[in-house]
């Protein structure tokens, strides 16, 4: 205690030592970047450092109740001292912390008014899955599936290409964000599913005759012995008003059932005359989500192409599929085109990406994220979390309360993790960006956040296995392939 | 002796350098670019917390200033002396007599043929460089013990500053301890014995992703196929060392006679003028013509690009920047059949997904206006360059962000350009036009882009290129090179039909006001009998009487068997002759 009042009592002494006396008390909040103020926080978030725009001598004081400290900076980047940040969310749990910025002037400080942060009573999982890859148009060189520890700045791989010549690495996903049941694909040079049980590691052509395409986009039953895949014909073409844009001549959903390695699917999500994507296990298993659209001549067709988000109930017992496709978004109505649909650990809310049409829209401008409440079956706003750039791939953390997502908002082209809390009631906090240690990060990097998934603990070492895996050929092939009547 | 060793030196030096200067020059240039080194902390840690990443960090640095004229042949001399000198330290341990200074240069000059691959690495030399002096430094430790401990410590320094080619100096150490007077063998296990626990290490944690990639020069190749003259340094080494051996052993080379002469010093300085030869003799002069060439692209020297320019030694690229050059000259639509096209690739060829069909077609596209089609070229060239960055590329993707408005990516960009020793003040300079539309439009280059842009302003990159082309023609009117290239397109495309529609809506406007020689060829074969037509499409008297002496010399050689080459002889440069005989 006696060391907080210390602290305060040095930052009111420190701010008024300048080369004169006057302290301006403009009535505006500081242009920080990245944007902190007022965004809902989980206590066990890595120090949110920020750099004050344009400023140079700069003092932070952070203050909750009795607590509080003071960064000083001459540059304007303000590194937060891990420990007492540690220690200041530990205290405000549930309550808001107060942040007031000081700035040197030329004629003494200028005192901005103070902005908050909201600690939320739940913490997010531990750590941040994503791919990071240049947001290019048809090549790439170095990328890898990273992870990165929330309550500090700690990045390591997951797996990076390098371990097997560059091939194109994508698609992770995890069951029930665990890192120890997952899976990924490996495209180009030694291609095939990478699924990782525990220290089990094995590597699938799965490829069928009866598929038109790899498994592709995935989502894992919450038991962990299914995992749905769509099969797609994707394509990809420059674009009139897009920088590239990535279209589906045909897809079909697929469930690949692990312990029979076999493809299971049913006539309701394997059509011919509609194109079928993006599944996704409600959080009970008993209930798949897909996207469909009607087939149609592409790309001639492709702006009135739409996908409707759709369910069908899935029996885990017996791997088999409902009879009838409930409509959730019907896009003939109301105009525009779901993708990405992801539903909440507790069931209650379904997020998903609106575009004003075709299938993938991490390169369309106007994508936004929506969420419905399943419950009411009414929308949720959320428009505090979507801006005029692009946002898209979303995920829930395990206990609900928190999503991330890819937004382009800082530059209008690379992707970068927002963090966002939601609660009980589906109420969405205002998110903030995946903090960095260094506040010039994002700046330097030059490569996109892609699929960012939370994930509850450290994913194992297994390149090792994975390389050896994948380089011996020991691959193996789904042995069936049922086709529901 | 100490006289003719300084002499050796100075000779090798400057013979290295010049030798450098005359071959190499535009190798220099070329590597310069393709890399984008920052004055920050975080992109050292980021290029040394790796394998190898200490020596691609200097190397990284000392390839920045081979932008300086002269600089890259002076920085790879250096770091071929100094290899030579580390080689002759080691043979000198032995007490070998300069006599032997050939055997020490033998290496040195194999990196001369890795030198002019652009898949090398400079990294490869700097390694190199590092495991030399590691090796100097365990043979002057005299003591065997000490030298042991010695080099068990300098093994995994090297292993991770240098990477691969540590193996070289396992096997060197290995060599010398088997030439020592006694258990020479038993020391000689120990290294080799470390090394492999250190790479069985490495492949454990993921360091290293196989046994090849730890005792093989792959890390020092931007490619997954590593030539065999990768290797001729390492066993011309590893053969030095052995003759070192050889001739410690034998009493009757130990000792020779030294001859202070001239022809003495020519023998020693003989496998470097060798090499010299050899590689004059054997130059891709295929290559170089590219690299050289892409040089004057980028410094916009359209004259040398022009005088330069061998059609028989060009490929579609180069016979692309050459039309470019023309182009930007007002020159294309008179002269660009004076240089043998081989239809529209070699105008505007394909992109073949290599990192120079990138840089030069992002250039290209740039020139035209195609700003979209610019921007994905230069794109996708940086996320392929060699080390992961390439400062003129990025210099395009600012200006081409800064054309489409889009500021924040351009800003960023600058400030990675602003962290650059030899970019900064361009960076700086471009600066200026961040989020300033009324200054940005008045610059005479980016302007005038921008104002191209403003049309249906419906295109980011269409894969129609004669309707982007129209569309830039259309609406830069003051910028007359998407017009040369649409109209060019037409006439290599033989594609009247559209040639004549364009024509009839545009000539006498403000897009087309006069008419380019080949295209007056052209409109003479819309209405061959028609000289209303042409004197109201602006063909000149000069150009009509040529098509009349044309058509009446190939009336009278058409039973010719060579005809082609009768017709070509006077009229090979001309829109009738590529229209009837390029098939």
């Amino acid at each position: 205690m006696k060391k907080y009042l210390l602290s305060t009592l040095a930052f009111l002494l420190l701010a008024c030592s300048g080369p004169s006396e006057t302290v301006d008390r403009p009535e505006v909040v500081p242009s920080i970047f990245p944007d902190y103020t007022d965004v809902t926080i989980p206590y066990n978030i890595a120090p949110l450092n920020f750099r004050v725009e344009g400023a140079a001598k700069t003092k932070a004081l952070f203050h909750f109740d009795t607590f509080d400290f003071t960064v000083n900076s001459s540059d304007g980047d303000i590194v937060i001292p891990p420990k007492e940040w540690k220690n200041l969310l530990s205290a405000a749990v549930g309550k808001k912390i107060k942040i007031t910025i000081r700035e040197q002037v030329k004629d003494g400080w200028k005192e901005y008014l103070p902005f908050s942060m909201q600690v939320a009573k739940e913490p997010v999982d531990a750590y941040l899955a994503y791919r990071l890859i240049e947001p290019g148009y048809s090549l790439w060189n170095e990328m890898g599936i990273y992870q990165r520890s929330l309550s500090d700045y700690e990045e390591t791989a997951i797996y990076e290409n390098k371990q097997t010549e560059h091939n194109c690495v994508n698609c992770h996903s995890f069951c029930k964000n665990n890192p120890d049941t997952m899976l990924f694909h490996m495209r180009a040079s030694h291609s095939g599913t990478v699924f990782i049980q525990g220290e089990n590691v094995d590597v699938f052509d799965t490829k069928t005759d009866r598929t038109m395409s790899p498994l592709v986009y995935p989502s894992w039953h919450p038991s962990g012995k299914y995992v749905a895949f769509s099969v797609n014909k994707t394509t990809q073409d420059f674009h009139p008003s897009q920088r590239v844009e990535v279209f589906d001549l045909a897809s079909d959903v697929v469930v690949y059932d692990l312990e029979r390695r076999t493809i299971v699917t049913t006539p309701l999500c394997f059509s011919k005359n509609n194109l079928e994507t993006f599944p996704s296990f409600s959080a009970d298993g008993k209930t798949l989500y897909f996207c469909t659209a009607e087939s149609r001549p592409i790309p001639d067709s492709l702006f009135s192409l739409r996908y409707n988000l759709c369910s069908l109930s899935f029996d885990a017992r017996n791997g088999r599929f409902g009879t009838k496709v409930d409509t959730l978004y019907n896009a003939r109505i109301k105009g525009k085109s779901v993708s990405f649909p992801r539903v909440s650990p507790n069931g209650r809310f379904l997020l998903y990406t609106l575009s004003d049409y075709g299938t993938f829209p991490i390169w369309h401008k106007e994508a936004d994220l929506h969420m419905i409440n399943l419950e009411t079956k009414e929308e949720i706003p959320l428009t505090g979390l979507n801006s005029d750039e692009t946002e898209s791939y979303h995920s829930w953390s395990s206990n609900g309360h928190w999503i991330v997502f890819s937004s382009r908002r800082l530059d209008g082209l690379y992707t970068r993790p927002f963090i966002a809390y939601v609660s009980e009631d589906g109420a969405v906090g205002k998110p903030f960006l995946l903090p960095q240690k260094e506040t010039h990060y994002y700046t330097y990097l030059m490569k996109s956040y892609n699929i960012p998934e939370f994930i509850t603990h450290k994913a194992g070492n297994r390149a090792v296995a994975i390389r050896k895996k994948a380089t011996q050929r020991t691959v193996r092939e789904p042995v069936a392939f049922l086709l529901e009547n | 002796m100490k006289y003719k060793s300084l002499f050796l030196f100075s000779i090798t030096a400057i013979a290295l350098f010049s030798f450098q200067e005359i071959i190499c020059r535009y190798y220099f240039y070329y590597m310069e670019q393709l890399q984008l080194f920052l004055f920050v902390k975080r992109y050292a840690i980021q290029v040394t917390n790796t394998v190898g990443g200490c020596s691609d960090y200097i190397a990284r640095f000392l390839v920045q200033y081979f932008k300086l004229p002269g600089m890259g042949a002076f920085i790879t001399t250096f770091l071929l002396l100094a290899m030579l000198a580390c080689n002759w330290g080691i043979i000198k341990k032995k007490t070998l007599p300069a006599t032997v200074y050939w055997i020490a240069s033998v290496p040195v000059l194999f990196f001369l043929l890795l030198q002019v691959d652009l898949l090398y690495k400079l990294q490869g030399t700097v390694a190199f460089l590092i495991m030399l002096l590691g090796l100097l430094a365990y043979v002057y430790v005299n003591k065997s013990s000490f030298r042991l401990l010695c080099g068990a410590l300098l093994l995994p320094i090297i292993y991770w500053m240098a990477g691969p080619v540590v193996v070289l100096f396992v096997l060197g150490a290995s060599l010398w301890e088997l030439s020592g007077p006694k258990k020479g063998w038993l020391l000689a296990m120990c290294l080799p014995v470390e090394y492999g626990a250190i790479i069985g290490l490495s492949l454990r944690l993921g360091v290293e992703s196989s046994w090849s990639n730890a005792i093989l020069p792959s890390l020092y190749y931007d490619a997954s196929k590593v030539p065999p003259a990768a290797y001729y340094p390492w066993i011309a080494f590893l053969l030095m060392l052995v003759l070192t051996l050889f001739y410690r052993f034998n009493p009757s080379v130990k000792s020779p006679s030294v001859k202070k002469d001239l022809f003495s010093i020519g023998i020693q300085l003989l496998p470097m003028l060798l090499m010299f030869a050899w590689l004059s003799t054997h130059e891709d002069t295929t290559r170089n013509s590219r690299i050289k060439q892409d040089h004057f692209l980028r410094e916009k020297q359209w004259d040398q690009i022009i005088k330069t320019y061998n059609v028989s030694q060009s490929d579609n690229l180069q016979s692309a920047v050459l039309y470019l050059a023309l182009a930007e000259k007002g020159d294309l639509g008179d002269k660009m059949f004076s240089y043998k096209p081989k239809g529209v690739e070699s105008l505007l060829p394909q992109w073949d997904n290599t990192l120079f069909s990138s840089i030069t077609l992002s250039d290209i596209y740039y020139g035209i206006g195609d700003i979209a089609t610019a921007q994905k070229y230069a794109f996708e060239g940086s996320v392929s360059s060699i080390q992961g960055g390439s400062v003129r590329l990025l210099q395009r993707l600012v200006e081409t962000n800064l054309i489409f408005g889009s500021y924040k990516v351009a800003e960023k960009y600058i400030f990675l350009l602003e962290r650059t020793s030899l970019y900064r003040a361009w960076a700086t300079g471009m600066r200026k036009f961040l989020y300033h539309d009324a200054l940005l439009v008045q610059d005479p280059v980016l302007g005038s882009k921008r104002k191209a842009l403003m049309g249906t302003g419906d295109y980011a990159v269409s894969s129609i290129v004669t309707k982007t082309l129209e569309q830039l023609a259309v609406h830069s009117a003051d910028n007359q090179m998407a017009l040369q290239y649409l109209t060019s397109l037409y006439l290599l495309n033989k594609d009247r039909n559209a040639f004549r529609s364009f024509l009839e809506r545009y000539y006498g406007t403000e897009v087309w006001p006069r008419l380019s020689t080949l295209s007056q060829e052209a409109v003479l074969t819309l209405e061959r009998d028609n000289p209303k037509y042409w004197l109201q499409h602006g063909v000149s008297l000069q150009v009509s009487q040529r098509f009349k002496a044309f058509n009446s010399d190939l009336s009278m050689k058409q039973s010719y068997y060579n005809v082609k080459e009768e017709i070509a002889s006077s009229y090979g440069d001309t829109y009738w002759f590529y229209l009837i005989f390029d098939k």
